[in-house]
């Protein structure tokens, strides 16, 4: 057996996956955060809490956890790990991305170019005033206490991993047994990459530093005509003050930017699936379109993948997070999690094609959302105040 | 009164003039500093102008948004500017900016005008406006939903990557030769095919960027002094990276890309490219590449037997400079080679559908329009061209080869359509005969009509409810006349080619939109026919995009339910790439991330 407990932090991920065994309980710990614009009805705090009060049940040692997994550094997934309580809890492994290994100088640069976007982005937008996107983009710029802990905090000294993707191969899953990891994000072939690259940086500077500094009237001193007298002087080029009004518009693009970077992050989660006897469960973090496409080009993986039996949604649930193709023709009757609270201003996340293409009988949906009166599921059960939910699987 | 008729009389005098010679930068500001001041004069036809310049079709209005005021408007009448061919050349003068606004968009509509065998109009009679300092900003951009401006940005050139530019210093997007066609060409697309700023596929806005890019290319082929230059400087290779094949060079080196914005050139071709290729104006460069491919083919051709005669036969140029007359003659084949090219991709909209264009339709059309005129290809140009899409992945759909005959659109004889209404016929031909009056000026605008649009287009109405299934029109929705004209051509044997063009326009019900509202991404299902006629109003042509006969059938089969299917993915496709699907609105999210609204791509 298998158990799976979803968190419900609001717009951002925290399971863990407990598999039970003579004497203390296997544990894995999958990202724990939640953005900014998202939380839950619970702080995050009282679900560290949880978490670490659940592992400390296990034995009378020191609370132990065998896994701990932070699939991508953003806020929504990695923020719960910036507590002093950590320190306490015993960890076996940690793994993180390949682009977080500090030793390797690909991942290194990669991050360095992706750190340098998000800081430039969150100034030019704070300095403009439009505080929804900063906050947004807020969400990419790296929690560093967060991540320190991830790299160099937790008792029992554990071994960091850094993942890349490795195909269809299975790797050994110490402590399950009948258990095996694939790791399937984020791939390290050059190819790939471009997915994880940061927007260029003249897409976005034209509107701040460039695009700054040049009062009116300066450009062709002595060539001004006052708007007021204009439509005198030359009547037949009058036109409409709506259509001059018009050309003050910003483009979209200050958010396609914040976008790039949403994505390119993203695109950096580690993906694996989980094997413990027969089920086989997917967290690909809130992988994209740009780290699927590698996955499903691979018959071997693809193969693998139509026999998930758990998959967690990836980027709770967007428009982009889980390719349709992979939603209609690759998973098989799978229970999907989603972790998500929808917020007004993103009112397609989770979008509705996908829920509804993945609660098709005998496929269904756990929601980490609680709704008053909501009709119990079987193997699905709920904590008594809503802090989580848990599938149990059978193995 | 009576000053004004003096004047009249006076100006009776002399023979009216048919060109106007202006001068503009050949390429931008940056690339005439680089190569020793390369402005050049190009000819305009001859209009009367008022300050502005406000012509009959063109309208320059110098509103900067960031001031908050306008510039003085240059007076191109005004004898000491007529003295000089216009302002010389300047970054300083907003009056140069105008003039050279006015000027490129003017040849460039003359161009259209030749290969269309017609008047161009805009819409409504109204003019094409442009603000050449419109806003701040690394863009320029042609906003159909205003009416149809076009507005250009200004901006400071990169402080740390400023390319050859002086860092920091003001890039006018208006002062690009590039930049202009490139916007002006988005209006005339839009004014030929309105529907196809709606993005019911993936090839429709790659269209519209790389028809725009190809335009914008090929038009700098028609100055002959810079080609010369480009010849005698890499010996006839038209292939190097010259301004010449690069599109607008200061505007990207400003922006910090460290090199041109796009190219002629493109990757090396790979005919998978264009299936891993989503975002228009990349994909819209794999269109310019594969024309430009024919280009290069048929130049080379074409010079063969230049270069055969100028080295007794050897084919090999001798070290040192060419023969200036060698030059010269090649030259002329280059510009002639790339106006055929350019001719025919304009005259393909001749046989473009109303909506839902794809790079398919687009190389039959090309190749039935060219047909038309030159049965035989004898110069090749039609086979380099089609060569030139198969080695970049476009392939026609529904073909049996790539055979010319193969890629026209189908001959409509066998649908046994009856003739179209003659007294139509005629009124459409008598008004684009009428049309070619002997100049523009904006009160001749107002000329009397030879007939009443609207009485021809219930007649053509009428047409086309009496032969739905044989136009392809059957199924629910309404029905409109999107347009009509009459064209007149010469083709290879001399002879006047006169056709006759109705396009139409097939909504589906709203409640059927209402139903795949969301799943279409509040793209508006339509479907229409382009029907093709001669002058004795026989079909010759029809080329449908058919609408679902019944959307609710689950087995039907018909091109309509075929396309809806085709439009639903394409839809889910796109919101697998789009980045800001998930923050926007679902019900406008494909019109919403886009538009005509960028230069460049965002990705």
């Amino acid at each position: 057996m298998a158990i799976v407990r979803m968190y419900n932090v609001g717009f951002g991920d925290a399971f863990l996956v407990t598999v039970p065994r003579r004497g203390r309980p296997w544990r894995m710990l999958v990202d724990c955060g939640v953005h900014m614009h998202g939380a839950g009805d619970h702080t995050l705090e009282s679900i560290v809490e949880d978490i670490i009060d659940t592992v400390s049940a296990d034995s009378d040692g020191p609370p132990r956890i065998d896994v701990v997994v932070a699939t991508h550094r953003h806020r929504d997934h990695i923020a719960g790990f910036d507590n002093e309580r950590w320190h306490d809890v015993e960890v076996g492994e940690v793994w993180l991305p390949w682009v977080e290994d500090p030793e390797d100088s690909d991942a290194v640069a990669l991050r360095n170019r992706q750190q340098a976007a998000a800081l430039n982005l969150h100034t030019h937008f704070a300095a403009d005033g439009d505080g929804d996107v900063a906050d947004f983009v807020l969400n990419s710029l790296s929690n560093d206490d967060a991540m320190w802990v991830l790299q160099n905090g937790f008792a029992g000294s554990p071994e960091r991993r850094y993942i890349s993707a490795q195909g269809a191969k299975a790797h050994p899953l110490p402590g399950v047994r009948g258990g095996c990891v694939y790791f399937l994000g984020p791939p390290r072939d050059p190819r790939n990459l471009a997915a994880m690259d940061p927007p260029k940086a003249q897409r976005w500077l034209g509107l701040s530093a460039a695009g700054g500094g040049s009062a009116g009237g300066e450009v062709f001193p002595g060539f001004t005509v006052p708007a007021a007298d204009f439509p005198q002087r030359y009547p037949h080029l009058a036109v409409s003050d709506k259509l001059l009004a018009s050309f003050r518009e910003e483009p979209v693009d200050t958010l396609t930017a914040a976008s790039l970077l949403d994505r390119a992050v993203n695109n950096t989660s580690v993906m694996f699936l989980l094997q413990v006897g027969d089920a086989l469960l997917l967290f690909p973090g809130d992988a994209q379109w740009g780290a699927w496409q590698p996955l499903l080009d691979d018959v071997d993986v693809r193969s693998l993948l139509t026999r998930t039996t758990l998959y967690k949604i990836s980027h709770h649930g967007s428009h982009n997070g889980t390719p349709v193709e992979m939603a209609h023709e690759v998973l098989g009757g799978v229970t999907s999690l989603l972790s998500v609270r929808p917020i007004e201003r993103w009112a397609h996340i989770p979008k509705e094609e996908l829920v509804a293409s993945l609660v098709t009988p005998p496929r269904h949906v756990v929601s980490s959302v609680f709704v008053d009166g909501e009709a119990p599921v079987t193997g699905v059960r709920c904590h008594p105040a809503g802090l989580w939910k848990e599938v149990e699987l059978e193995t | 009164m009576m000053r004004a008729m003096a004047a009249a009389e006076e100006a009776a005098r002399y023979p009216e003039p048919d060109r106007r010679p202006i001068q503009v930068f050949a390429f931008d500001p940056m690339v005439a500093r680089l190569s020793g001041q390369e402005t050049t004069t190009i000819s305009v036809p001859y209009e009367p102008l008022r300050p502005g310049p406000s012509g009959e079709l063109i309208q320059v209005i110098d509103y900067d948004s960031v001031a908050g005021c306008y510039y003085e408007p240059v007076n191109l009448d005004d004898p000491r500017v007529l003295l000089q061919n216009g302002l010389p050349p300047t970054e300083r003068d907003p009056r140069f900016h105008q003039q050279m606004v006015y000027a490129v968009v003017s040849a460039l509509l003359e161009n259209f005008e030749r290969a269309l065998g017609r008047r161009f109009r805009w819409r409504g009679e109204k003019r094409l406006r442009a603000f050449p300092h419109a806003f701040l900003g690394r863009n320029a951009l042609f906003d159909p939903d205003m009416d149809g401006t076009l507005q250009f940005g200004y901006f400071r050139a990169d402080e740390k990557n400023p390319g050859r530019n002086l860092p920091g210093q003001t890039v006018f997007t208006c002062l690009s030769h590039d930049i202009i066609v490139h916007e002006a060409t988005h209006a005339l697309v839009h004014r030929l095919r309105e529907r196809y700023k709606e993005p019911t596929n993936i090839d429709v806005y790659a269209f519209h960027e790389g028809f725009a890019d190809a335009v914008a290319l090929f038009q700098h082929f028609t100055l002959p002094d810079i080609v010369d230059r480009y010849i005698q400087q890499n010996r006839t290779d038209l292939t190097a990276r010259t301004p010449l094949v690069d599109l607008a060079e200061q505007f990207g080196e400003g922006s910090g890309m460290g090199r041109a914005l796009r190219s002629a050139l493109g990757e090396a071709p790979d005919p998978s490219l264009i299936n891993r290729t989503f975002e228009p104006h990349r994909r819209g460069s794999i269109l310019v590449a594969a024309i430009f491919d024919g280009f290069f083919t048929a130049y080379q051709t074409a010079i063969a037997d230049l270069l055969r005669i100028a080295t007794a036969g050897s084919g090999v140029l001798p070290e040192g400079a060419l023969h200036p007359d060698l030059v010269r003659r090649v030259s002329l084949e280059a510009r002639t080679a790339a106006q055929r090219i350019l001719t025919m991709c304009i005259r393909s909209f001749q046989y473009l559908p109303p909506v839902d264009v794809t790079f398919s339709d687009f190389l039959r059309s090309i190749v039935t329009a060219d047909r038309d005129l030159y049965p035989s290809d004898e110069d090749g140009l039609r086979a380099a061209l089609i060569e030139g899409f198969r080695r970049r992945g476009i392939y026609p759909s529904m073909v049996t080869s790539l055979a010319d005959e193969a890629l026209s659109w189908p001959d409509a004889s066998d649908r046994g359509l009856p003739p179209i209404d003659r007294d139509v016929v005629n009124a459409l031909v008598l008004d684009t005969a009428v049309g070619f009056r002997e100049r523009r000026g904006e009160e001749e605008q107002a000329t009397n009509a030879v007939f009443d649009p609207d009485w021809a287009a219930a007649k053509l109405h009428q047409y086309a409810r009496a032969n739905l299934d044989k136009l392809g029109l059957a199924g629910p929705g309404r029905l409109k006349v999107d347009g009509f004209h009459a064209a007149f051509r010469h083709g290879s044997n001399g002879q006047l080619r006169v056709d006759v063009v109705i396009r139409y326009l097939h909504s589906v019900p709203p409640d059927v939109q209402k139903k795949f509202g969301a799943a279409l991404g509040g793209v508006a299902m339509r479907g229409g026919s382009t029907v093709v006629a001669d002058a004795t109003g026989r079909v010759r042509h029809v080329i449908t995009k058919a609408v679902p006969t019944d959307p609710d059938a689950i087995g039907a089969t018909d091109g309509g339910v075929a396309r809806l299917r085709g439009l639903r993915q394409w839809v889910a496709q796109f919101d697998g790439h789009d980045l800001l699907a998930p923050w926007i609105q679902a019900e406008s999210r494909l019109v919403q991330s886009l538009n005509f609204g960028r230069i460049d791509s965002a990705v």
